[in-house]
């Protein structure tokens, strides 16, 4: 495909934007705090758009257009279940602990609740963690633009993009990553939305989407009952509890690279109001980066009817020697990812195709630039500062911050390259941190909620949740896959109608293991003064007294108004 | 900074670009041009009015 002049031009006004910001912001940050946590002092409209566009990065759009395409509207549950009901809860149960503790991260908040060895366990498996996160994605980014053939060379697209975060960063730390991260979110709604308007206009509006396609793709919650019946392939009590419990709270409670957006709040008020207010546009995500996935499917009727072969926008997967992929069945595999570029080819003409892939470099750099931030941070104050080099002086610090920001993009590349040798040791890497992550909430959720937590439960709550979802995996396989790495090396005591239904399964047994050997293991230890607890247990914590402020300033009732909007959702599309 | 000021002005240039390549007879891209400079216009007013107000 062959770029406009027109359509350069809009990518390079977009970078000169981006780099500008974080030039002009390099003299806001003269100290550690200021460079890894923006002197918690950001006004709450932008650490709000912040919270989701963190999150919002290249694999995310490109990830959620695909699975639109896959699977449908049932595809909106990754927010109407699996992320608002968490944002809501963080905001009105967990921040004030996270922000009043004073805690500069998540694994410093572990420290002084439990102990040392808690937080060392958080913060190493956190920093490997975001590096091989910032690697994958930039790999699918570099990837997807040579498959557009915009920029042959691999190693050009990602290092143009790295060198650009990595100015920014480097220059401004946190608060030039969230300006510009907020930046990025107006240009991702900005190429995306004409994107979705056009495309529904010439499918025939919603209604045409219903008529084109089958039910199970135009309806959120229908065959949910029976896993054969939807195309997740999995259970309603798989789904509410395994997603919409322990993957989107311990996603969204727990990980710095979100939670460190709401701690750079000017106060713990704006703190808690951060990801409340950032579920509201959070909600409607769907209709930006699923809508297209789903607009998409329906214009590629041979991926639906297995007819292979018939004239559609999602390109069929090709092998290396160009024939077409098939699967088990002989059906055409389909490479769902095309799905969101291969709209914007179709309906983009010059101008706003430059747009549009300005908007994909956008949700790139703004999902890197926030893992790259939760590194720094997390090295710097969680792995330098107490194991590596005690009592330094701020000056120190903050230049250990900023040359950490050159580290972390250097082993990202670094583990770019390896995702595009050794694609099976990626694999391998994300199922193990998914061991890790699944058990975390419930160590957040005891040791904020139940002051008889002790360290040792802690500590051997998440190795054995972490060892139980092992475990799980290994016992388990879904169905029509081969025993390896995707399950099953142990032995095959269950099989499962879909990798998602494994997945959510494999999570909920590690939630509830770390949960029971933390209580157990805590009965059993010395617990900790009380006094040591204030300000981290909720029992032992004053609250703030709110009643005197308007609603949409109390962030438990906003949150319930947040929530009554997402039962509306789920209820005009079931 | 006041970050609404960038925002609005990288709004009002892509816009502005975008409503040019429109004027040629490309009717998305003039529309779109148009909704994006509108934005942009808005950003940069709130920035400039906040900054008047801080005088």
């Amino acid at each position: 495909m062959h770029l406009s002049a027109v359509d350069w031009s809009i990518i390079v006004v977009y970078f000169a934007f981006v780099l500008s910001v974080g030039y002009v912001l390099r003299r806001a940050a003269r100290t550690s705090g200021d460079f890894l946590l923006a002197g918690r002092s950001l006004p709450l409209w932008i650490t709000s758009l912040a919270y989701i566009s963190a999150n919002l990065g290249a694999q995310e759009v490109i990830g959620m257009a695909a699975s639109g395409a896959k699977y449908g509207v049932s595809t909106a549950h990754f927010y109407w279940i699996g992320a608002i009901p968490a944002m809501v809860f963080i905001g009105v149960f967990m921040m004030p602990f996270y922000y009043g503790s004073k805690a500069r991260s998540v694994p410093e908040y572990l420290k002084l609740r439990f102990d040392e060895k808690t937080r060392a366990f958080n913060a190493f498996t956190f920093a490997v963690m975001t590096i091989f996160s910032s690697g994958i994605s930039m790999y699918a980014m570099a990837r997807l633009l040579q498959t557009l053939h915009i920029v042959d060379s691999l190693l050009l697209s990602v290092a143009v993009s790295a060198l650009a975060v990595l100015f920014y960063i480097f220059t401004g730390g946190l608060r030039s990553a969230i300006y510009n991260e907020v930046l990025q979110f107006f240009l991702i709604c900005a190429g995306f939305l004409p994107l979705v308007i056009v495309g529904l206009i010439s499918v025939g509006g919603w209604q045409g989407i219903v008529h084109s396609l089958p039910p199970a793709y135009t309806h959120a919650w229908r065959g949910m009952t029976n896993p054969q019946q939807n195309l997740f392939g999995v259970d309603a009590f798989g789904l509410v509890m395994g997603l919409g419990f322990v993957l989107s709270f311990g996603y969204w409670c727990t990980d710095y690279l979100v939670v460190q957006r709401a701690m750079a709040a000017d106060s713990e008020h704006d703190a808690r109001l951060t990801p409340v207010i950032a579920a509201i546009p959070k909600m409607f995500f769907p209709f930006l980066v699923i809508a297209p996935g789903i607009i998409a499917i329906a214009l590629t009727p041979g991926a639906i009817s297995h007819a292979g072969g018939a004239a559609g926008l999602i390109p069929v997967q090709l092998s290396p020697s160009g024939m077409p992929v098939l699967d088990s069945y002989g059906h055409p595999v389909y490479d769902f990812n095309m799905a969101l570029p291969a709209l914007m080819l179709h309906y983009f003409p010059i101008g706003l195709l430059g747009v549009g892939l300005t908007a994909l470099l956008a949700s790139f750099m703004s999902g890197m630039a926030g893992n790259v931030t939760a590194f720094n941070s997390v090295f710097t104050s969680d792995i330098y500062e107490p194991y590596i080099r005690k009592g330094a002086s701020d000056r120190h610090y903050l230049a250990v911050g900023r040359w950490t920001t050159v580290g972390g993009i250097a082993l990202s590349v670094l583990a770019a390259y390896m995702a595009a040798q050794f694609n099976n040791i990626m694999d391998v890497l994300q199922l193990v941190f998914a061991f890790v992550n699944a058990p975390l909430f419930a160590t957040f959720l005891l040791g904020m909620f139940w002051k008889r937590a002790t360290g040792h439960g802690a500590f051997a709550g998440l190795i054995g949740g972490t060892i139980a979802a092992a475990l799980h995996h290994g016992l388990t396989l879904p169905a029509g896959d081969s025993i390896g790495i995707k399950g099953g090396w142990l032995a095959i005591m269950h099989v499962y109608p879909s990798e998602m239904a494994q997945n959510f399964y494999t999570a909920i047994v590690a939630w509830t293991a770390c949960f029971a050997i933390t209580i157990l293991v805590s009965l059993v230890t010395k617990p900790r003064d009380e006094r040591e607890l204030v300000g981290l247990v909720s029992s032992l914590t004053r609250r703030q007294p709110l009643r005197d402020l308007p609603w949409y300033r109390r962030p438990a009732v906003l949150g319930a108004v947040v929530l009554a909007g997402c039962i509306v959702l789920n209820v005009v599309f079931r | 900074m006041d970050l609404r000021l960038p925002t609005g002005l990288l709004f009002l240039i892509v816009g502005a670009i975008l409503t040019i390549v429109g004027l040629t007879g490309i009717a998305l891209d003039l529309w779109w041009g148009l909704v994006e400079m509108f934005f942009g216009a808005i950003m940069t007013l709130f920035a400039l009015r906040a900054r008047r107000g801080a005088r």
